[in-house]
């Protein structure tokens, strides 16, 4: 399995979330900060690769949009109405992956998770099976930053969107993920942003452990 | 070859897979009215049970496949489900006032893997309506691939105000009862149940021959036939068989206006002049969305082991837009291919292909 291209969207919130809907080249009307989150990394990652059209895309994401299930839950719960619709259909999870596939006419398997381990293990299955592999993690700020902190105990907010283009074949590749391994438990918790962190770094090589899952990567010469 | 060794299911019908069979036989379906709509809800059960009836149905699987605890400590968990731990949130919301307390899906298959001992691996796949379909493919795959020997896939939705509001919104639920491809149809009736199946090597009756996943960008919330009989095609020529090997089609038939047109047209064109037996289950449990991938898939299993085909129930007058009948009496079980489609929300759409030997 090789990584053909990467992004690593990352930043500090101290303020309010910023308006990431600025930075797409195709903008969608509908679309929430997650969503506009999401795109962001993939349109980083992607570029202008023309993506084969059975491209397997998951994203991982273990809260998903937050902000967006709070306002649905703030018009059922505390306004006792109906929600917008398209407010309610945002935090549909596939609705996220629509939007990716839409943006890069993909028609191929769309698949949302709860974590980068799972994903990356159903992809190593695709990419076997000769698909390329569109594959991120992304994690949303909650706008009420206090609320974000209570429920996350985190000093520093930030939001993510990291990406990885992977391909079955080597051509062009920029690392290559090998020794792939599914074991029993491990205490190991290799952090997901090191991963990401090592791809822009001048490391050549990388090991990957967390639960049952273990790889390395090293960097195509 | 994928073989489904076990499975289990707790419904509005019953809390088991065979009771929820025997409901359906005897005509013995209940709904509950909430405000201008109705609901298949489990009886006797809280919010706080989610973790319970969870681990109830996986013991209920493992239980009817015969696995030791060292199989089971080494299994794969998937869990499919569209609301995930939404009914939980919900409680401690009304409960406490805090809107929104935890997300963080992941803890639903930790929680379960630690009650049941799995130190396999797992995940949690959340496709809106084709959850556990889809998690039943990935299961299927990983298997084959051989990063894993056996997996239990389950599918879970239990009731939450986010998705009968969430429907509402759209207009989507039926005022009246679930009449897929019905003339009079007028949308859907949701429902919670929850399942679980047991996918691996060692042979059994039911095979999970095929399967396929797509994603149909021409609409956010309306399938087009074009993707529809595009996937029901790719799952075929996984299962290696042709349109005429088909003995029946499990329809996703959510009753609402444009999918059943949608469905129906995709089926008329990729079957042609003959399609095969339509059977849709809803009307039996409600559309449980991310569940209905594993929970319709057991109903179909258990009625086929029972003997039967379950009739199609509440359908008096033919849509010519839709131009398909539904299996309008109860029928004997039959071996073959059997077809299962499940369509979602953001264009995800999956079918399966089962062998019945």
């Amino acid at each position: 399995m090789y990584i053909y291209k990467f992004s690593n969207f990352v930043e500090k919130v101290d303020g309010e979330l910023s308006d990431k809907k600025a930075l797409l080249t195709k903008k969608f009307n509908r679309s929430d900060n997650f969503i506009n989150l999401t795109l962001v990394g993939v349109q980083r990652c992607v570029e202008d690769t023309k993506l084969p059209s059975n491209t397997s895309i998951y994203l991982a994401s273990d809260n998903g949009n937050m902000n967006t299930t709070i306002k649905v839950l703030d018009s059922i719960f505390i306004k006792n109405r109906l929600p917008m619709p398209f407010n309610f259909l945002n935090t549909v999870n596939s609705v996220k992956l629509f939007y990716i596939a839409k943006n890069f006419n993909i028609d191929g398997k769309t698949i949302f998770v709860d974590s980068f381990e799972s994903a990356i293990i159903q992809a190593f299955v695709d990419i076997k099976q000769g698909k390329n592999v569109l594959l991120g993690v992304v994690t949303e700020a909650i706008d009420n930053l206090e609320l974000h902190r209570e429920m996350f105990g985190d000093k520093e907010i930030i939001e993510s969107s990291r990406w990885l283009l992977l391909s079955p074949k080597p051509d062009g590749a920029i690392a290559k993920i090998e020794e792939f391994q599914l074991s029993n438990s491990t205490t190991s918790k290799t952090k997901t942003s090191k991963l990401f962190s090592f791809l822009e770094s001048n490391k050549n090589s990388f090991s990957f452990k967390r639960d049952r899952l273990s790889f390395s990567v090293k960097k195509m010469l | 070859m994928i073989y489904i060794e076990g499975y289990a299911l707790i419904s509005s019908l019953a809390k088991s897979a065979k009771a929820s069979v025997e409901a359906i036989k005897e005509g013995n379906i209940s709904t509950i009215a909430m405000g201008d709509t109705s609901y298949y809800k489990i009886s006797d059960t809280k919010q706080l049970d989610y973790y319970d009836l969870i681990e109830e149905v996986i013991r209920n699987a493992i239980s009817n496949a015969n696995l030791s605890q060292k199989e089971l400590k080494e299994m794969a968990l998937f869990i499919g489900t569209s609301s995930a731990k939404l009914p939980l949130n919900e409680y401690h919301a009304t409960d406490s006032g805090v809107l929104l307390k935890d997300l963080h899906m992941s803890e639903v298959s930790d929680i379960i893997a630690k009650r049941l001992g799995i130190d396999g691996f797992r995940t949690i796949i959340s496709t809106a309506c084709t959850s556990s379909s889809n998690a039943l493919i990935q299961a299927k795959e990983m298997i084959e691939s051989g990063l894993i020997k056996k997996a239990i896939v389950v599918g879970v939705e239990l009731y939450n105000q986010l998705s009968i509001k969430g429907f509402d919104s759209f207009m989507l639920l039926s005022k009246s009862k679930m009449r897929p491809f019905d003339r009079e149809r007028d949308g859907i009736i949701l429902g919670e149940a929850l399942s679980a199946v047991i996918l691996g090597l060692k042979r059994s009756s039911f095979e999970l021959k095929g399967g396929a996943i797509m994603v149909d960008t021409s609409s956010i919330t309306a399938p087009h036939f074009n993707n529809l009989k595009e996937v029901m095609s790719k799952a075929l020529q996984s299962a290696d068989i042709q349109p005429k090997d088909i003995e029946l089609i499990k329809v996703h038939a959510t009753a609402s206006i444009q999918n059943d047109i949608a469905e129906a047209q995709a089926i008329n064109l990729l079957f042609k002049e003959n399609p095969p037996t339509i059977l849709p289950l809803k009307p039996y449990i409600g559309h449980t969305m991310g569940a209905c991938g594993t929970n319709e898939l057991v109903l179909l299993l258990e009625s086929l082991k029972s003997g039967f085909i379950p009739k199609s129930i509440h359908f008096d007058n033919m849509d010519e837009e839709c131009n398909l009948i539904p299996n309008l009496t109860e029928l004997k079980s039959k071996r073959g291919y059997y077809l299962l489609n499940y369509f979602g929300f953001g264009g995800n759409n999956s079918s399966l292909v089962i062998n019945y030997k």
